[in-house]
């Protein structure tokens, strides 16, 4: 179980989506962080064969999905950022009608629905109709259908966009639980999705992988770089304006400003500990420190 | 959401991934089943059926309750003895359906667009585009098991046309019965499927295939598809009968050839009730001028000509050619759709 992805790129037009973009993975879970615009989503469609590269190859167990999409398809499990329902079915009839085209058989497609519906915890729901399920709700039968044929490449977009913070971290146990047998890409904005369940980080920007590493590695870069600093407001904008501010809190007399860079950015500053929004931010805004 | 024991149901993995090693069900048959299911389920279609039988029960209604016309017939000849005998041919006869049914059916067409127009534009609309096409269904299975599902519920629509026009036709029958007399059924059904299924494969056909080819046009296609079929139908059909009814030939049952041609081959077939009232013009002269006749033997023999079907060889062959031209059409498109495309940027 096999995932490589070498030197992609794909443009629209004369803008460059992704540029030269390699990756090598087997089992386990690759966080791909990055702002919007970053490219995830683009590397994700290009994996999942929803688009053609411009250049480049995505390789699944040695065979190139660009002739062999089919043989990928068949083991793809695809959770899409946004994604839409039949609103005339329920959640159940949705996961049914998903997995005969998967191509389950229709005792196993009754079978694999009913599971996921109970693994993502939407059995009290599942014969309600799909308009009357909540986001994260819907966002739960979108995990649910990318599960239904036990996929052996998992490939997931954003999928804590839409729910609420119990949700999202409830979410996060889920996919630990299932990300280990299987190669699974994570994209998201937010490190904090991938911070316990990934066992390694890609970060893009602007379509580049700027860092492949863990977080391991990435908190230990940021180590002496984190700084905090309490100030009143006018020396809290001026240092807003002047460097990367990863945290904010307000405070009676003034602002508690958390701060990534290599040097002291006020003499009032102190070392703080990394964690690893503070890495996050300190390897885009330094492309090199971390590649 | 709370979070049960996930690796209980998903390290529960499928044997030997027995999803791809047990046999896999059809998969056109597959998509057909689950689209016409969806279809069903979807209360726009229960609400187009419904609508549609109202619109045929009003249209047909109001057509049949003029229930009568009147032929005259003047001369027995140039030169010949002279006499005034009239005819009388119900509307819910064969011959009287000639007149009825292309006049109605534009209507019906139009519904059609509604129906398979969106046969694969709704996923792009809907969201369910890359949810479907990182699944292991082929491509051809997705678009004609799309297609002939949505052809079903088009040909079933057509069904509900045909139940509109026997209803009514019963009911007036039922209701008087002396002055319409009862509908001749199988004649009705023959005619039905000859002037009505043609028009419905064509146009459902061709919407299809344009909705796969265009599937973020599927609104132009719709409004295209309309405004093209009443132009062809109503427009055309008008401008063309102005050229030809004063031809000389036309009042016997012998109109140009052009002209037959075009009826023929027209795909609307609204102009194809002119077509078999013409033949049946020829007929009717042929009874008429046999001055043996008196009133009650002519109207007999008029009742025996209303009821017999037209000849519709030369009509068959053309509409034919058109159902192939919309099964092309489809083919074409669904060779056409690639599942790498920027379809989804």
């Amino acid at each position: 179980m096999e995932l490589e992805i070498e030197s992609l790129s794909k443009r629209f037009g004369a803008q460059w989506a992704l540029r030269d973009v390699s990756l090598r993975t087997g089992p386990g879970l690759v966080g791909l962080v990055g702002a919007n615009g970053a490219g995830k989503t683009t590397l994700m469609r290009i994996t999942g064969t929803l688009l053609d590269p411009t250049s480049g190859a995505v390789r699944w167990n040695g065979r190139e999905t660009r002739s062999h999409g089919g043989e990928l398809r068949q083991v793809l499990g695809y959770l899409p950022q946004e994604f839409g329902v039949y609103p005339e079915f329920s959640g159940r009839q949705f996961l049914r009608y998903l997995a005969a085209m998967k191509g389950l058989p229709d005792e196993l497609a009754r079978r694999r629905a009913d599971e996921t519906l109970e693994l993502v915890n939407l059995e009290a729901v599942a014969d309600q109709r799909l308009t009357t399920y909540s986001g994260g709700m819907r966002q739960r039968i979108g995990i649910a259908q990318a599960l239904l044929n036990d996929p052996e490449l998992l490939i997931v977009d954003e999928p804590t966009a839409g729910l609420d913070p119990e949700e999202r971290v409830r979410f996060r146990t889920l996919l630990a639980s299932f990300t280990s047998s299987r190669v699974t890409l994570l994209s998201t904005h937010i490190i904090g999705d991938v911070e316990a369940v990934a066992r390694r980080l890609v970060i893009l920007r602007e379509g580049r992988v700027i860092a492949d590493t863990t977080a391991e590695e990435l908190l230990a870069s940021a180590r002496g770089k984190v700084w905090t600093v309490e100030v009143d407001m006018a020396t809290a904008a001026r240092l807003q304006s002047a460097h990367r501010v990863s945290a904010l809190v307000s405070r009676p007399d003034g602002m508690l400003l958390r701060i990534v860079g290599e040097t002291r950015p006020h003499d009032a500053a102190t070392p703080a500990e990394p964690n690893l929004e503070d890495a996050y931010l300190l390897a885009v805004g330094t492309p090199a420190a971390v590649a | 959401m709370t979070t049960r024991p996930a690796h209980a149901a998903v390290s529960d993995r499928l044997p030997e991934h027995h999803a791809l090693t047990a046999p896999r069900p059809n998969p056109l048959l597959t998509v057909m089943r689950w689209e016409l299911r969806r279809s069903l389920a979807n209360r726009s279609t229960r609400i187009l059926a419904v609508l549609l039988f109202a619109v045929c029960v009003a249209l047909l209604g109001l057509s049949l309750q003029q229930t009568t016309f009147d032929l005259t017939s003047g001369t027995g000849g140039p030169g010949g003895p002279t006499r005034e005998l009239m005819a009388v041919v119900t509307r819910n006869s064969l011959f009287g359906l000639t007149m009825l049914l292309p006049f109605t059916l534009v209507e019906f067409a139009l519904f059609l667009p509604f129906v398979t127009a969106d046969g694969v534009s709704l996923d792009l609309k809907r969201r369910t585009h890359e949810l479907l096409m990182t699944t292991a269904l082929p491509t051809r299975a997705y678009i004609w098991g799309r297609y002939f599902a949505d052809m079903l519920i088009a040909l079933g629509m057509a069904c509900v046309y045909l139940v509109a026009l026997v209803a009514v036709a019963v009911t007036l029958h039922l209701w008087a019965g002396g002055y319409y007399p009862a509908i001749n059924v199988p004649g009705a059904v023959v005619f039905w499927a000859v002037l009505v299924l043609p028009p419905t494969i064509l146009i459902g056909s061709l919407c299809f295939a344009l909705g796969v080819l265009l599937p973020h046009r599927s609104t132009v296609i719709k409004a295209g598809a309309v405004f093209g079929w009443l132009c062809i139908g109503l427009l055309l059909q008008g401008f063309t009968y102005d050229k030809v009814r004063n031809s000389p030939g036309f009042a016997v049952g012998n109109p140009p050839a052009w002209w037959r041609a075009y009826e023929t081959w027209q795909p609307t077939n609204t102009d194809s009730g002119s077509l078999f009232t013409a033949q049946f013009t020829h007929h009717l002269n042929a009874i008429f001028k046999n001055l043996s006749l008196n009133q009650q033997a002519m109207q007999r023999q008029v009742e025996t000509l209303q009821g017999q079907l037209p000849d519709l060889n030369s009509f068959m062959l053309a509409h034919l050619v058109w159902i192939v031209f919309g099964l092309a059409a489809v083919a074409f498109s669904s060779l056409a759709f690639r599942r790498f495309r920027n379809v989804v940027v």
